[in-house]
C-alpha cells in the first residue's frame, strides 16, 4: 500500500538536474502552481496508494462481516464448531423462517465455505463428541444437527474444545460457537471457567473464539413443565407450571393426552408464570400409565409439550417419634395431622426414639421428630442415610433445651411472648418450600399465626419463615436428596395457634408427599439421562418421526413401568447471559461476540473482491483523468 | 580568414544573391544601397524646389526654365552605406540547450557571422556590442573586411555567463551610437518587458532600425519531462526542485504570455521581431529576414 509512496518519495530523491534559462517562468509557475496543483499532486498519490491498497486486498480476497469484524487475519486451518442444539434453539429466528438452530447451522455453513477452512468438525451439545466434517455443506442436513430437546452446558463443551486443540497443537484453529445465550446453558456460575481461562491462556496459540449470538423473535412463546404427579384412586393431580414471554391474559386450549386418548381443556393464564393444577380422571383399574401435556403451538415447538407417568397406588407413610407418650395431646395432634381421617392412602405410625428399629425407613415419606436432637451415633447414622435417601425429615421444636446438634444445627434457648403479645410472622417463602403458594395462587395464611412461645435456632440452615424479629420459624438443610426442616414453635396451645390454623396440617401434608416423591423419582427423567431405544418409545403420533430417540422427551417402557423423559428444566429458564460476561467467562482476548440484531442481514461475511476490483479500477480512472496531460500549446 | 565554426561558406554563397535592405533611411559616411535622409547625386531623381540664391547653378533644370521661364533645381536622392550593431546577449541563459540541440549562443553566432559577412561584403559597416550584466564589449562599425575578423574572433572569445542586463544595456547603445544605425538584438529576452519596452522606445528615438531575432530552444517551448528535475538557472546558480507535470501547465501559460507580449513590445517601438527556435534552418531564417526587408 505504501509503493506510491516509497516511489513517491525516492522519486523526489532521484531527481535529475537540469539546467535551465527560463528561470524567471519557471519560478512563477511553481509559486502558481502551489495550492490545487498540490492538491491534484497529493490527490493523485492518494489515488495510486488506494489503488495499490485496493488491488491488495482485491487479491487477498479478505472477508467483510459482522462474524469477522474486518479481514479474517489470514486463512483458518480448522474450524471446531459448537452448536448449542438444546431446546431452547428450536424457538423461532428474528427472521421467522427459521429456528435458531437452523439459522445458525445455514450461516456457519455459508461463512465457512467463504473462508475456505481447510478443516471442519462439529462438536454439538447434545451429542458432546467431536465430530471431523469431510465438507461443510451438507451440515445442514446432518441427523447431528437436527433438532433435539437436549440441555447444554458450555463449560463441559468448552473443555472438550480445549482437550481437542491441546492434542491437536499445529492446527490453526478457530471455534465458532453459536448459541441463544440461554443463562443456564452457559452456567456462569460454574468455577470450571476458571480452568477453562487459564488452559486457554496456557495454549501455544490460543484460538480466536467467535460466537454467534442469536435473537429469537419477541412473538408469543409460552413452555409447560409438570412439577408434581400425585396419583388418587381414580385420578390423577397434576401441578403444571407454565411460563409465559408475555404478561397478558388469554385462553390457553390445553391438549391432555393419555392412553386413552387425548382431550381438550381451555384455562385462562396471565403473567409470566402461572402455575395450575390438572385434574387427569384414570381408567378404571389402571395401575400404571403415562400422558401428556401440550400448550398451542408458538414460536418454539420443543418446549410445549410435557409427559407424565404414573404407577400404582401406594399409600403415603409417616413416622412420628416422640419422647412423649403415644396418647399425649401433642402426639395425638401430629397423628390426625399426619393421617387425617378417612383418607385411607396416608398412614401414620409412632414410635419413641429408643425403638427406632421399628421404623420402616425404606417406605417412611416423612419422618417428625418431636424430640430433642438425637444424641447417639447410630441414631444420627441411621436419620442421615434416611435422608440421602431422599426422605423427608421434620424437627419439632422440644420443650427441653439441649445443646445437641444435627447437621449442624442446633435448638437454642425458649423465648416466650410478652404477656399479650404474640410473635408473628414477618415473612416467609411464597415460591417453594412447604409454605408455598397454591398452584393456583392461593396463599398459605401463615401471617395470622400467632406464636407465644418459640425456640431459637442457631446453625447454618435456610429460613423458609421468619418472624418479625428475623429469627426462624422454618428452616431447612437440603442434603443429597432429602431435606431436614426445622420447626421453631410447636402445635400446642401453650405455644402457637398453629393446630388451630391448620397450618401444621398443611406443612406434614406437604412434606409427606415431597418424601414420597422418592419413590416415583425413577418414573420422571431428563432428555440425555436415560438412553431409549426407538421400539419402545412412545410419543404423540402426531409429532414428526425422530432417529435418535436419546436426544427426545417423550415415554419410555419398561417392564411394565413407565418413564416420562422430558426435557430439562433449565431450558424453560429464559434469561440470558450478557455478552459482557460472557465475553469475561473465557476471556475478552480471546473472544469476539456477534449479536445477531434485527436489522442485520442473513450473511455473517461478504467477500470483498469484486467491490475491491471495482474500486481498484474506479481509482485507475481517476488517476488518468487527473494525470492526462493537455496538448502542449505551441506558440 | 581562419576557419570559424559558424561560418557555412555554402551558405554564404548561397546568401550572397539577397541584399540587405534597410527599412528606413540610413546616414552612411559613404555611398552606398541604403537611401539616405539627405538629397545626394545618386541617379533616382527625388524632387524640384524653387531656386534659391547660393544654390549649385549646376543643377538648375534648363529645360523647366525653359518652359516656365521659372528656377527650379532638380534633386536627387542620395545613397549611402549603413552601419550595423549587432547586440548580443551573452548572459548565462544563452548557454542553454536541450538534449541534442545547438546552444542558443552558438545559434546567435552563426547568425551574427553570416548577416555581419552580408553586409561587410556589400559595403556596410558592421559593429558589435557584446553584454552580460552591462555593456563589456563594443566593437564600432567598419566596413573593411578585416572587421569581420575581429568580429568573429569576439564572437568565439566570449562565452555565456552571468546575468542579463540586456536593457541597460540597449540604454547605452542608445546614446552611444552617434548615427542612426541597423540595430539587431540576439537574446533570448527573459528580461522584464516593460524595461525592455523603454529600451526599444530610446533606440527608435534615436531613429535606429531594429530588429530582434528571440532565441528559444524547443524545450524551453514544450516543458517536457518525465520525472522530478532539479532545475538549475544559467544566470545566477539558485535552484528549483520542481514535478515537472505538476507546473508545466502554469509554466506553458506564462510563456505564452511573454511570447504574445514580446512582438507586441517590439511592434510598439516599430522594431523589427523574429522568434527562432534552435533546430530551425539558419538559411530559411537570414532569407526570409532578408526577403521581407526587401519586399518592404
Amino acid at each position: 500500500m505504501a509503493i506510491p509512496i516509497i516511489v513517491h518519495l525516492l522519486n523526489r530523491k532521484r531527481y535529475r538536474t537540469t539546467e535551465w534559462a527560463a528561470m524567471p517562468f519557471l519560478l512563477k509557475a511553481a509559486r502558481e502552481s502551489r495550492g490545487k496543483k498540490k492538491l491534484k499532486h497529493w490527490v493523485i498519490l492518494a489515488t495510486r496508494t488506494l489503488l495499490i491498497a485496493a488491488l491488495v486486498f482485491a487479491i487477498s480476497r479478505p472477508l467483510i462481516g459482522r462474524f469477522f469484524a474486518w479481514g479474517n487475519g489470514g486463512r483458518v486451518e480448522h474450524v471446531l464448531f459448537i452448536l448449542d442444539h438444546s431446546a431452547s434453539m428450536e424457538k423461532l429466528a428474528l427472521n421467522r423462517t427459521q429456528s435458531l438452530r437452523a439459522t445458525a447451522i445455514t450461516q456457519i455453513q455459508e461463512t465457512a465455505e467463504k473462508i475456505g477452512a481447510q478443516h471442519f468438525s462439529l462438536l454439538d451439545s447434545a451429542h458432546g463428541q467431536i465430530t471431523p466434517l469431510t465438507s461443510v455443506s451438507a451440515l445442514d442436513k446432518l441427523p447431528l444437527t437436527a433438532p433435539t430437546e437436549h440441555h447444554s452446558h458450555f463449560p463441559t463443551l468448552l473443555e472438550k474444545a480445549l482437550t481437542h486443540l491441546e492434542q491437536n497443537p499445529g492446527e490453526k484453529t478457530e471455534i465458532w460457537i453459536a448459541t441463544d445465550l440461554q443463562r443456564s446453558d452457559w452456567s456462569v456460575e460454574s468455577p470450571v471457567w476458571e480452568t477453562i481461562r487459564q488452559r486457554l491462556d496456557t495454549l501455544p496459540s490460543p484460538p480466536q473464539i467467535r460466537i454467534l449470538s442469536l435473537k429469537g423473535t419477541p412473538e408469543l412463546n409460552q413452555s409447560i413443565q409438570i412439577e408434581r404427579v400425585q396419583r388418587l384412586s381414580d385420578k390423577l393431580l397434576i401441578d403444571c407450571f407454565i411460563q409465559r414471554n408475555q404478561e397478558n391474559e388469554i385462553a390457553l386450549a390445553l391438549s391432555i393426552g393419555s392412553q386413552g386418548g387425548e382431550y381438550s381443556e381451555s384455562i385462562q393464564v396471565s403473567g409470566l408464570e402461572y402455575r395450575f393444577q390438572l385434574k387427569v380422571p384414570l381408567p378404571e383399574g389402571s395401575l400404571n400409565g403415562y400422558g401428556w401435556v401440550r400448550l398451542p403451538n408458538d414460536t418454539n415447538l420443543n418446549d410445549n409439550l410435557v409427559y407424565y407417568t404414573y404407577g400404582p397406588p401406594q399409600p403415603t407413610q409417616i413416622w412420628l417419634i416422640s419422647d412423649k407418650d403415644a396418647q399425649s395431646e401433642d402426639n395425638q395432634t401430629l397423628l390426625r395431622a399426619a393421617a387425617p381421617l378417612g383418607i385411607p392412602q396416608l398412614k401414620a405410625s409412632f414410635t419413641s426414639p429408643e425403638t427406632l428399629l421399628s421404623v420402616d425407613w425404606q417406605s417412611a415419606s416423612l419422618v417428625i421428630w418431636d424430640a430433642p436432637l438425637p444424641q447417639q451415633q447410630e441414631v444420627t447414622d441411621v436419620l442421615t442415610a434416611y435422608l440421602k435417601a431422599g426422605g423427608n425429615l421434620l424437627f419439632i421444636a422440644p420443650e427441653e433445651t439441649k445443646t445437641q446438634a444435627f447437621l449442624g444445627v442446633s435448638w437454642g434457648n425458649l423465648t416466650p411472648a410478652p404477656d399479650g403479645e404474640y410473635f408473628l410472622i414477618d415473612k416467609w417463602n411464597q415460591q417453594e418450600g412447604p409454605l408455598r403458594n397454591s398452584p393456583g395462587g392461593g396463599v398459605i395464611p401463615v401471617d395470622f399465626l400467632k406464636t407465644i412461645q418459640k425456640r431459637e435456632l442457631s446453625g447454618n440452615a435456610t429460613t423458609l419463615a421468619s418472624w418479625e424479629d428475623s429469627s426462624p420459624l422454618l428452616s431447612r438443610v437440603l442434603t443429597e436428596r432429602g431435606g431436614c426442616y426445622f420447626l421453631g414453635t410447636r402445635p400446642n396451645l401453650y405455644w402457637s395457634n398453629l393446630d388451630q390454623m391448620g397450618l401444621h396440617l398443611v406443612l406434614i401434608q406437604r412434606l409427606a408427599n415431597s418424601g414420597k416423591n422418592r419413590f416415583t423419582a425413577d418414573y420422571s427423567k431428563t432428555v440425555g439421562q436415560a438412553a431409549p431405544s426407538l421400539k419402545t418409545f412412545i410419543r404423540p403420533p402426531d409429532l414428526p418421526l425422530i432417529h435418535d430417540p436419546r436426544y427426545h422427551s417423550g415415554i419410555v417402557e419398561r417392564s411394565e413401568r413407565f418413564i416420562a423423559i422430558n426435557r430439562a428444566k433449565e431450558e424453560d429458564l429464559w434469561e440470558k447471559a450478557s455478552e459482557e460476561e460472557i465475553q469475561l467467562l473465557i476471556g475478552k482476548g480471546h473472544t469476539h461476540l456477534l449479536s445477531e440484531g434485527p436489522a442485520r442481514s442473513d450473511n455473517l461475511v461478504t467477500e470483498l473482491w469484486k467491490s475491491f476490483l471495482i474500486l481498484a479500477l474506479i481509482f485507475i480512472v481517476v488517476e488518468s483523468v487527473l494525470t492526462l496531460q493537455k496538448p502542449l500549446t505551441k506558440k | 580568414m581562419a576557419d570559424y565554426s559558424f561560418l557555412d561558406p555554402k551558405l554564404l554563397s548561397r546568401l550572397e544573391a539577397l541584399p540587405f535592405e534597410s527599412r528606413s533611411p540610413m546616414v552612411g559616411n559613404v555611398a552606398g544601397r541604403h537611401r539616405s535622409p539627405h538629397r545626394g547625386s545618386s541617379v533616382e531623381f527625388a524632387e524640384y524646389r524653387k531656386y534659391v540664391p547660393g544654390d549649385d547653378t549646376r543643377r538648375l533644370d534648363w529645360k523647366v526654365y525653359g518652359r516656365s521661364d521659372r528656377f527650379y533645381i532638380k534633386e536627387f536622392e542620395a545613397d549611402t552605406n549603413l552601419r550595423a550593431y549587432f547586440v548580443y546577449d551573452c548572459s548565462g541563459s544563452l548557454a542553454y540547450h536541450s538534449e541534442n540541440q545547438e546552444p542558443k549562443i552558438d545559434f546567435a553566432r552563426r547568425l551574427i557571422a553570416t548577416l555581419s559577412y552580408l553586409l561587410v561584403k556589400q559595403g556596410d559597416a558592421v559593429g558589435l556590442c557584446c553584454c552580460r550584466e552591462k555593456l563589456f564589449l563594443d566593437i564600432p562599425p567598419s566596413r573593411r573586411p578585416a572587421q569581420l575578423q575581429t568580429i568573429f574572433e569576439s564572437l568565439e572569445k566570449h562565452n555565456p555567463q552571468g546575468e542579463t542586463g540586456l536593457v541597460e544595456a540597449l540604454h547605452t547603445i542608445a546614446e552611444k551610437i552617434p548615427q542612426r544605425s541597423l540595430v539587431i538584438i540576439l537574446s533570448d529576452f527573459f528580461v522584464d518587458l516593460p524595461k525592455l519596452s523603454e529600451a526599444l522606445q530610446h533606440l527608435h528615438f534615436r531613429k535606429h532600425d531594429v530588429s530582434l531575432f528571440h532565441l528559444m530552444d524547443p524545450q524551453e517551448l514544450a516543458f517536457e519531462f518525465e520525472r522530478p528535475q532539479k532545475f538549475v538557472d544559467l544566470e545566477d546558480g539558485s535552484s528549483l526542485v520542481a514535478e515537472p507535470q505538476l507546473i508545466m501547465e502554469e509554466y506553458q501559460s506564462i510563456l505564452s504570455e511573454f511570447l504574445s507580449d514580446l512582438p507586441k513590445t517590439a511592434h510598439d517601438a516599430l522594431a523589427e521581431y523574429q522568434m527562432i527556435q534552435t533546430h530551425e534552418s539558419l538559411e530559411e531564417i537570414v532569407s526570409a529576414f532578408l526577403i521581407n526587408r526587401l519586399v518592404r
